[in-house]
């Protein structure tokens, strides 16, 4: 056992992480490389990220990933702080249960659902059908942490605020977020990279119209490799990393694993 | 303004701005879900006449190619499900037990993948594994192959990605899990004489259950319905739950087959982990059970 | 506890759902800002954003495109509205005849197209509207077979066995059951009149001994399918394969000899639209042959207008499709919506499973 938790426990680790870096490691390094194949370096070239840059498509695929991203987030905070804030019990009891429900069920279910209600009642398939898919998916994760965070608020500041004469509006305003805010940009980060991320929805909801990156780069692999995605990817790893990074530093303020 | 605002409201103000939240995921989520319920059971004769009851979706499904396709996705979530606790249990007892410093350090390096757009890391793997790629451009250089492998469009592709894009959600659950644990149990159990290996699977994993379970869960759930993934690297010959359902909604579109398709699969899915808790985590009366 | 007014609850409910169905339905509202303006309804991604301001600048129409999924869903719509709302469609060929009958779509002053005479000959006067009284053709692609040069050399003559049950080992093709079917039905017969329960079963056999060489099946393959994949021939629409034949000289597209399978995507105007004079000039901005050149660059697609192969630098195997005969070109077939869905659906789940 000694031998095992020597040797075997750490190789298996490093090998896992090899494996989770590997593609990622690829992606970035010939996002760099002159040739578009993907057999070896030819040579050291910008010459993909030029090509990003002067690309329309690509940029109108990013630009409408972060717009519903945006739209996501701020729909997904203000309505779920809110929610936390003011529901009633009952309230909160039974939207728990609908959100229990959201996780058992896989996002394709959820996704051709919706699909059936918007071709039901011949909603237009685009952007704004995108946002209302990814709010849901959103509040299911923003509620939650909000929840928790408020839970841990010590009810005794909001008791002292109300008895120094502050309405609860007042209370919530000064008091309350401001100690949640921790919670709050966490939850804005998890929910704004699972919008990113989506493809899912994206897929089933967002009709032909509405481009966005996941369904750019899904139809780029399906027609052949083309670099611009490396330089993307790589732009984004960067971005990803940074949000990580920040969402870290606040998880040591607060727990809601 | 703000102060007639909440004359008028009254009471209600609490409840009207909570409750966008609640009307978003019912008219979003469950009015969806009933209306495909609704779909699968209901058929339009025509235009002037009243709709009605019936299962002829559900009976048009009792075939055997559907029966097929669902239970390859069962397999597929299945070997992921195995697959990624075979890796992860390990990692994060390494994690847990091993690294005193920089444990964060590890855990971004974990968490930092999981937030990369999930079809750009598809999109890696064609670089790695494809004709020309990285795998056989090594293995032809190392003389180990004289013609390229194919690891893309078939079945091996398909769950390689599957147990990549699923080990962070395997990997975290055990890692709470196994952080939570009392250390001093591991060390009595080593003391009182029995050996690390018997430690491990009568002490430590029966008391990491709950992180197992909800790892499990994490898996097979979406794993069940993953589309993107096979329908990616599997080069669209075979079909899995996932591909079906965007075959009904999405090219043949025929609502109702696919609503009753979608419910059917639910079913069998919710069927399916069941059977998975019921064997390997019977509820035992001597241990708290815990969501 | 407080008393609960529930009353005032439900309109609260009611308020919300309103705002919530407002902006769900956004998209559909039109803007009423007294503007020249045509509404195109089309498939995805055949204008560019360019062209539109581009046209807008020019002449000071404003031109609002709204998507629709499928040729289902334009039919489903026009029926709905009467054709009101509409001022310019793009149907596929076989969805025309369905419009001419039910009177969805009206004549089109060929007088006032100064492109006309500049549309390939071989691309007017199909069976769906023999004298182009009511369509404009825009986009159109054929199928073939793409395999490499040193292949080809070493063939007699080109069939469509090559990707159905002669195949070599490792081939790609087309995602759509509706075209293998009837490329299949073209290969097996020679033709695609008849498509009884018993023929459906000979292909739906011949699909599945296609289906053991098959290494991926794909709407876009092109370029990769030949080198990522190592499939040594594929199964291709012509727009797929132009950047490849532009990038590659190794390859060649070729149209096997039991004939192949057209398809031609045509503007029309809709009944009830009184805007044909702006409709008019938009189709004569965006036939010329600078706008044609673009839109190709971005999205390849074979011209239906003469003399601009040179600038689009048309690989010669697309070109000899272009030049073929009126009488060759009439070889080719076009796909029609003649077999049940449900069949068509059986056979491809039992493909796939």
């Amino acid at each position: 056992m000694k031998l095992f938790s020597a040797i075997w426990l750490p190789l298996i680790t490093l090998l896992t992480y090899l494996f989770l870096y590997l593609p990622i490691l690829v992606l970035i390094l010939f996002s760099f490389n002159e040739a578009d194949l993907t057999s070896g370096f030819s040579a050291f070239s910008l010459k993909w990220y030029s090509e990003l840059f002067s690309s329309t498509e690509i940029w109108i695929a990013i630009q409408n990933s972060l717009i519903v991203a945006g739209f996501t987030v701020f729909l997904s905070l203000t309505m779920g702080t809110f929610f936390v804030l003011y529901s009633s019990k009952p309230m909160m009891k039974w939207i728990n249960i609908l959100n229990y429900g959201e996780i058992v069920i896989s996002d394709v279910v959820i996704a051709g659902a919706l699909l059936s209600l918007f071709a039901f009642f011949t909603v237009p398939l685009g952007l704004v059908t995108l946002i209302a898919g990814h709010t849901l998916i959103g509040l299911g994760y923003a509620i939650p942490i909000i929840k928790t965070s408020f839970d841990e608020i010590d009810k005794r500041l909001i008791e002292a605020s109300m008895d120094l004469g502050a309405t609860k509006g007042q209370t919530f305003r000064k008091v309350v977020i401001p100690l949640m805010t921790p919670a709050l940009v966490a939850s804005g980060l998890l929910v704004f990279i699972i919008s990113l991320d989506d493809f899912t929805i994206s897929f089933f909801c967002a009709g032909t119209s509405a481009q966005t990156l996941s369904l750019y780069v899904f139809t780029t692999i399906k027609s052949g490799l083309s670099p611009v995605i490396n330089a993307v990817s790589t732009l984004m790893i960067a971005f990803s990393s940074l949000l990580v990074l920040i969402f870290c530093s606040l998880q040591t303020k607060t727990r809601f694993f | 303004m703000l102060e007639r605002l909440k004359v008028a409201f009254g009471k209600e103000l609490d409840f009207f701005l909570s409750v966008p939240a609640a009307i978003w995921q019912i008219l979003f989520f469950g009015v969806p879900i009933l209306l495909i319920v609704a779909l699968s059971f209901i058929q339009f004769d025509g235009p002037f006449q009243f709709p009605r009851l019936t299962l002829v979706y559900y009976l048009s499904l009792l075939e055997w190619p559907i029966a097929k396709i669902i239970l390859r996705s069962i397999f597929l979530a299945a070997i992921a499900s195995i697959c990624s606790f075979l890796i992860a249990y390990p990692f994060s007892y390494f994690l847990v037990m091993k690294i005193k410093r920089f444990k964060v350090a590890f855990l971004f390096l974990l968490i930092l993948p999981f937030w990369t757009n999930f079809l750009l890391q598809v999109y890696g793997w064609y670089y790695i594994l494809d004709d020309g790629g990285l795998v056989n451009q090594t293995f032809l250089y190392l003389g180990l192959i004289s013609s390229p492998l194919h690891m893309l469009n078939n079945f091996f592709a398909v769950n390689l990605l599957m147990i990549y894009c699923y080990l962070p959600f395997m990997i975290l659950p055990i890692y709470s899990s196994l952080e939570k644990l009392d250390k001093s149990l591991i060390e009595a159990s080593l003391d009182l004489g029995a050996t690390p290996l018997q430690t491990l699977f009568n002490v430590t994993i029966p008391l990491t259950k709950v992180g197992i379970k909800i790892g499990t869960v994490l898996v097979l759930v979406p794993a069940f319905g993953e589309f993107a993934i096979p329908s990616l690297m599997g080069g669209g010959k075979d079909m899995y739950v996932g591909s079906l359902v965007s075959h009904f909604f999405l090219t043949a579109r025929n609502s109702s087959r696919g609503a009753a398709f979608t419910c059917l699969s639910v079913l069998i899915l919710f069927a399916f982990v069941g059977l998975v808790f019921y064997t390997f985590f019977p509820k035992n009366d001597l241990m708290e059970e815990e969501e | 506890m407080e008393q609960m007014n529930y009353t005032k609850k439900v309109l609260i409910v009611f308020f919300w759902m309103l705002a919530l169905i407002f902006v769900l339905f956004l998209p559909k509202v039109k803007i009423f800002n007294g503007k020249k303006s045509i509404n195109v309804y089309s498939w995805a991604s055949v204008f560019s954003p360019d062209f539109l301001k581009k046209f807008e600048e020019k002449t000071g129409i404003q031109v609002n495109v709204s998507y629709y999924e499928s040729n289902e869903e334009l039919f489903v719509k026009l029926k709905a509205t009467q054709g009101r709302g509409y001022d310019l469609i793009l149907p596929s060929d076989y969805f025309v005849p369905h419009l001419i009958s039910l009177g969805l779509i009206k004549k089109i002053n060929k007088e006032k197209l100064n492109f006309f005479d500049r549309i390939n000959p071989n691309l007017k006067g199909f069976y769906y509207d023999a004298k182009n009284e009511y369509t404009v053709p825009y986009l159109w692609e054929a199928y073939g077979i793409v395999l490499s040069k040193e292949r080809l050399a070493g063939l007699k003559e080109v069939s469509w066995s090559l990707v159905y049950d002669k195949a070599p080992e490792r081939i790609g093709v087309v995602d759509d059951p509706i075209e293998l079917i009837f490329i299949a039905s073209k290969y097996l017969y020679g033709d695609i009149n008849d498509f009884s329960d018993e023929r459906l079963d000979v292909i739906s056999k011949l699909l599945k001994e296609q289906k053991k060489h098959v290494v991926a099946y794909s709407n876009f393959l092109g370029d990769r399918a030949l080198t990522s994949f190592g499939c040594s021939v594929i199964m291709s629409a012509s727009s797929e394969v132009w950047k490849l034949l532009r990038r590659s000289n190794d390859y060649s597209f070729v149209v096997p000899k039991e004939g192949s399978i057209l398809s031609v995507e045509n503007f029309a105007i809709p009944i009830f639209s009184e805007k044909e004079e702006y409709v008019y000039e938009f189709l004569n901005e965006l036939y010329r042959i600078e706008n044609l050149v673009e839109s190709a660059s971005e999205a390849p697609f074979l011209p239906v207008v003469l003399g601009v192969e040179e600038e689009l630098q048309i690989p010669s195997d697309l070109q000899k499709i272009l030049d073929m005969s009126k009488s060759e070109f009439q070889k080719f077939d076009f796909l029609q919506d003649v077999i049940a869905e449900d069949k068509i659906n059986d056979i491809w789940i039992s493909l796939k499973s």
